[in-house]
């Protein structure tokens, strides 16, 4: 087990060192001096270059990239070109609205899926098992943002239930946060919630056709307990893992959503970076944001292995 | 075939060719401003309503339909004809050229999808074409994943032994040989491809970095319509109306598609 651990984490080293010469480069390939453009364009010549010395960018694009990465890893991300602000202090602020964006999308999708998945798989051909063929088919074809523009019409436009766009903290205004928060949390989880109801249905009717649920129903249990003690419990550990390999569509959806409800986190400020060409700031985000999804998919990938017994390297 | 297919089949065909032949349907011309007839509400004149200039929604729609689906097509073919191939380098010859490739494909696919087609796109500046080398890219590492996983298992049948002892250089074998046997999973990925394609092109211009105005693609549409969302719903209500039955129908049919390849399914 120890040996799969460690073999899984140095698997992950050269997969982050490549996303991180992949990241660098694209922002390098961009056409243009970045110290002209950071000097402004009334800069002379002398100031230019002053700049270019000082930023490294006449030194060899090889020891560039390792003077950026030993930045990057002692927490320096440069600062960003339309503010000054360090890069490492925009990101913690705006992850944290990001983050909470996630886990609603999570809790959503979640709420949903769960009973739908197990429902629609327990009460075959019934009413259920057709609402949820639906969900699934429609929550997999509906994009993001045109979710979110519908709900926006139907539930701020129209019936004026929720505010359209915007966010505050909890602490300031619990009721007004957790109206302001059920619509984009509902847009980023929606996807989410059908990719996992379909799988969860799938496990629980393979499971339910399984021998050890006829040996718990010939041992005359009951069927809500066969359900719960042996189906559902089974049931749980790979859901668990398409939970997980969902991070990155919320990492993708949120730039969406955010965009969409004017959520202050991270993907609405990569968004903002790109259109002011703020490259620090873009790059730095980037970075955070892939080397976060590389994390987390390895996390889930160790957890699973640890959690189902099954599973022995 | 059951209903259900039947019915995507029909509104894929009705969608694609609205498109192609949107000069010959169109009551409009997608560009035609008219003074005094913004923001008309669907009705027999204009079915889908006006937009911020007065230009008929309607017709703006299947013209977009024509620079979605064009993307969408353009991207994926692009990113099979070097995601296939790579793939299929990576698995024939093996070694360090297979590490070679498929890390870099792996980091490729540690980024998520969008996030990398948006960091591609703000590289290149964006317009429509840059969002479908964007998109294209995203797709290779998908395409050289299958078309690895099947030389690799076709890569040990006698054929393949067979086209070596006779003297058959390796291109001839990769592409003559084994290509025409990985066919199937090829095609599935591409009917995939295409949906993902079309989702992340209009999720680009939907964020301003794809389709520029005043050229119009189901996202950028959104885009602009968004904006005028208490005075027209309709402006954003039917461009994302045809995304949706687009990867609707392309992702019914492209599980009919894997399940008819796949061998283990039994309908």
């Amino acid at each position: 087990m120890l040996k799969y651990f460690l073999k899984r984490i140095f698997q992950v080293i050269p997969v982050l060192f490549l996303c991180s010469v992949i990241i660098f480069s694209l922002i390098r390939l961009i056409p243009g001096n970045p110290a002209l453009i950071l000097a402004g364009p009334d800069a002379l010549p002398e100031q230019i270059e002053a700049l270019t010395s000082e930023l490294g960018l006449d030194k060899p694009i090889i020891i560039q990239y390792f003077i950026w990465i030993s930045n990057v890893l002692m927490g320096d991300f440069g600062s960003s070109i339309i503010n000054g602000y360090p890069v490492f202090k925009l990101i913690g602020i705006k992850f944290i609205a990001t983050l909470e964006l996630a886990i609603s999308g999570l809790i959503i999708s979640i709420l949903i899926s769960f009973p739908l998945g197990i429902l629609s798989a327990i009460k075959r051909n019934g009413f259920i098992e057709k609402i949820t063929t639906i969900f699934v088919a429609l929550g997999q074809a509906i994009p993001t943002f045109w979710l979110g523009i519908l709900l926006v019409l139907v539930f701020s436009i129209k019936l004026r239930w929720l505010p359209p766009s915007g966010r505050i903290e909890f602490s300031q205004n619990p009721e007004i946060a957790f109206k302001l928060i059920l619509l984009p949390a509902f847009t980023l989880g929606v996807y989410t919630a059908s990719v996992l109801t379909r799988f969860l249905k799938t496990s629980v009717l393979e499971i339910l056709n399984s021998d050890y649920v006829m040996t718990a129903r010939a041992k005359g249990l009951s069927e809500w307990t066969v359900i719960i003690r042996h189906v559902i419990k089974n049931a749980l550990i790979p859901f668990v893992t398409v939970l997980g390999l969902q991070f990155g569509a919320f990492l993708g959806g949120s730039v969406v959503t955010e965009s969409i409800f004017d959520w202050p986190g991270l993907g609405r400020l990569m968004l903002q970076s790109i259109h002011t060409r703020d490259y620090p700031v873009l790059q730095g985000t980037i970075l955070v944001v892939v080397f976060g999804f590389v994390i987390v998919n390895l996390l889930i990938d160790l957890l699973y292995s640890f959690l189902d017994p099954k599973i022995r390297y | 075939m059951n209903i259900k297919i039947k019915l995507s089949i029909i509104l894929l065909i009705l969608i694609v060719v609205s498109a192609i032949f949107a000069p010959l349907i169109t009551p409009y011309h997608p560009l035609e401003i008219q003074k005094g007839k913004q923001f008309l509400p669907p009705s027999l004149t204009h079915y889908f309503g006006t937009d911020e200039f007065g230009r008929d929604v309607f017709s703006r729609t299947l013209y977009a339909g024509r620079i979605s689906l064009l993307a969408g097509f353009v991207a994926v073919i692009l990113s099979a004809v070097i995601g296939v191939p790579l793939g299929l380098i990576s698995g024939y010859y093996g070694k360090i050229i297979d590490t070679l490739i498929m890390r870099t494909m792996d980091s490729l696919l540690a980024f998520p999808a969008l996030l990398l087609a948006l960091s591609i796109v703000a590289v290149l500046g964006p317009s429509s074409v840059n969002a479908m080398i964007a998109v294209s890219i995203v797709s290779i590492p998908n395409f050289s994943r299958i078309s690895r996983a099947a030389i690799l298992t076709e890569k040990g049948k006698d054929y393949v032994e067979a086209s070596v002892s006779i003297g058959a250089s390796h291109k001839r074998i990769i592409f003559y040989s084994i290509l025409p046997n990985c066919v199937g999973p090829i095609l599935v990925q591409i009917t995939i491809a295409v949906a993902f394609a079309i989702l992340v092109e209009a999720a680009l211009s939907f964020l301003g970095l794809g389709t520029q105005p005043p050229e119009a693609s189901w996202g950028a549409m959104l885009f602009s319509g968004r904006g005028y969302l208490r005075q027209a719903w309709w402006y954003a209500f039917f461009p994302g109306l045809f995304i949706t039955l687009m990867i609707l129908t392309l992702n019914i049919i492209s599980e009919v598609v894997r399940d008819k390849l796949d061998p283990t399914t039994i309908n």
